[in-house]
C-alpha cells in the first residue's frame, strides 16, 4: 500500500515537475523583460542561476547524509542512497551550469572560457563530484562503500563555499552575486525577480523528484545484489553437500 | 549568432539534458523493479 502511495506522489510530483517547467518556459523567454544592458541573452540566467543553487543544495545535502552515515547511531542504508543520489543529481546540475554559463559568457563577455576564479572553482567542483561517484563504484562491501565514500564527499563539500565566495576573494571576471551577495542587496526586481524565483521553484521540485528516483534505484541495486550474493552461497552450499555427504560414507 | 540563437541554445541543452536523465533513470528503475519483483526485495525501503 505504502509502494503504491509512494509511485503515486511521484507521478503526481513528476507531472507538477513539467507544469512548472512549461511556466518557467513561458516566464523566461516570453513574460519577463530584456536585461537593460545585456538584452536578450540575460535569459539564459533563468536556468543557469537555479542550476548553480540546486548544485549547492544538492552536494550540501550529500554531505549532511554522509555525516548521518558516518555517525554510528544513525548508521543506515537510506542515508548513502540519498548521498549517492544527491551528488549525481549534483553533478548534472553543476554541467548544466558550466554549460550554460559557457554559452551566455559568448555574447556578454565575448568568450566561451576564461580561467576566472568562479568558472575554475566550479569546474573542479565537478571533477570532484565526478570521482565521488567514480569512488562509490569501488568493490567491497555496502558498509565499506559507504563509509568510504562518505569520507570523500566530506573533503568535496569544501570546495562548495570557496566557489560561492570566490567572486569576492578574487573579483575576476565573474560578477558578484546578485542576491546572495555581501550586502545582502537583492539586484532584481519586477518580472526578472518572479522568473527567478520560479525557476529555482521549478528546479528545486525536478531535484527532488530526481532524488526520489535515484535513491530509490539505489536501494533497489543493493537489494539486487545482496539477492544475488544469497544464491550465490546457497548454490555453493547446494553443490558442496553430496560431496560431503559421499565422504562420510 | 544572434543573441536568441544563444539563449535558444542554452535552454535546449538544459531541458534535453534534464528530459534525458530523467528518462534514463525511469527506465532503470522500472528494469531494477521487474528483475526484484516489487515489494519482496531484501534492502527495499519506502520511497
Amino acid at each position: 500500500v505504502s509502494s503504491d502511495r509512494s509511485a503515486r506522489t511521484t507521478a503526481a510530483l513528476g507531472v507538477a515537475t513539467g507544469v512548472a517547467f512549461a511556466v518557467l518556459v513561458v516566464l523566461g523567454l516570453a513574460v519577463a523583460p530584456p536585461d537593460a544592458l545585456q538584452g536578450d541573452a540575460q535569459r539564459i540566467m533563468y536556468v543557469h542561476v537555479p542550476s548553480a543553487w540546486l548544485a549547492y543544495l544538492a552536494f550540501a545535502i550529500t554531505a549532511i547524509a554522509s555525516v548521518l552515515y558516518l555517525l554510528p547511531r544513525t548508521r543506515a542504508g537510506r542515508w548513502d542512497h540519498l548521498a549517492g543520489a544527491s551528488a549525481e543529481v549534483g553533478v548534472v546540475f553543476t554541467g548544466l551550469t558550466l554549460a550554460t554559463g559557457s554559452i551566455w559568457g559568448r555574447p556578454i563577455w565575448g568568450t566561451w572560457w576564461e580561467w576566472d576564479a568562479r568558472l575554475t572553482t566550479t569546474a573542479v567542483l565537478f571533477f570532484l563530484y565526478l570521482g565521488y561517484l567514480a569512488v562509490r563504484r569501488i568493490g567491497g562491501t555496502q558498509q565499506a562503500r559507504g563509509v568510504r565514500s562518505a569520507v570523500v564527499a566530506l573533503v568535496a563539500f569544501a570546495d562548495v563555499p570557496i566557489v560561492h565566495f570566490s567572486v569576492t576573494w578574487w573579483q575576476t571576471l565573474h560578477q558578484e552575486a546578485t542576491v546572495f551577495n555581501r550586502d545582502l542587496d537583492v539586484r532584481i526586481t519586477g518580472m526578472m525577480a518572479f522568473a527567478l524565483v520560479w525557476g529555482v521553484v521549478a528546479f528545486t521540485m525536478l531535484y527532488v523528484l530526481l532524488v526520489r528516483l535515484r535513491a530509490r534505484l539505489a536501494a533497489l541495486e543493493d537489494g539486487l545484489e545482496e539477492r544475488e550474493l544469497e544464491q550465490a552461497i546457497r548454490d555453493r552450499v547446494g553443490a558442496a553437500a553430496p560431496s560431503m555427504a559421499g565422504a562420510t560414507q | 549568432v544572434s543573441d536568441a540563437g544563444f539563449v535558444a541554445g542554452a535552454w535546449t541543452l538544459a531541458g534535453a539534458t534534464l528530459a534525458l536523465y530523467t528518462g534514463w533513470l525511469v527506465r532503470r528503475l522500472a528494469r531494477a523493479e521487474r528483475s526484484l519483483g516489487r515489494g519482496g526485495a531484501s534492502g527495499e525501503e519506502p520511497r
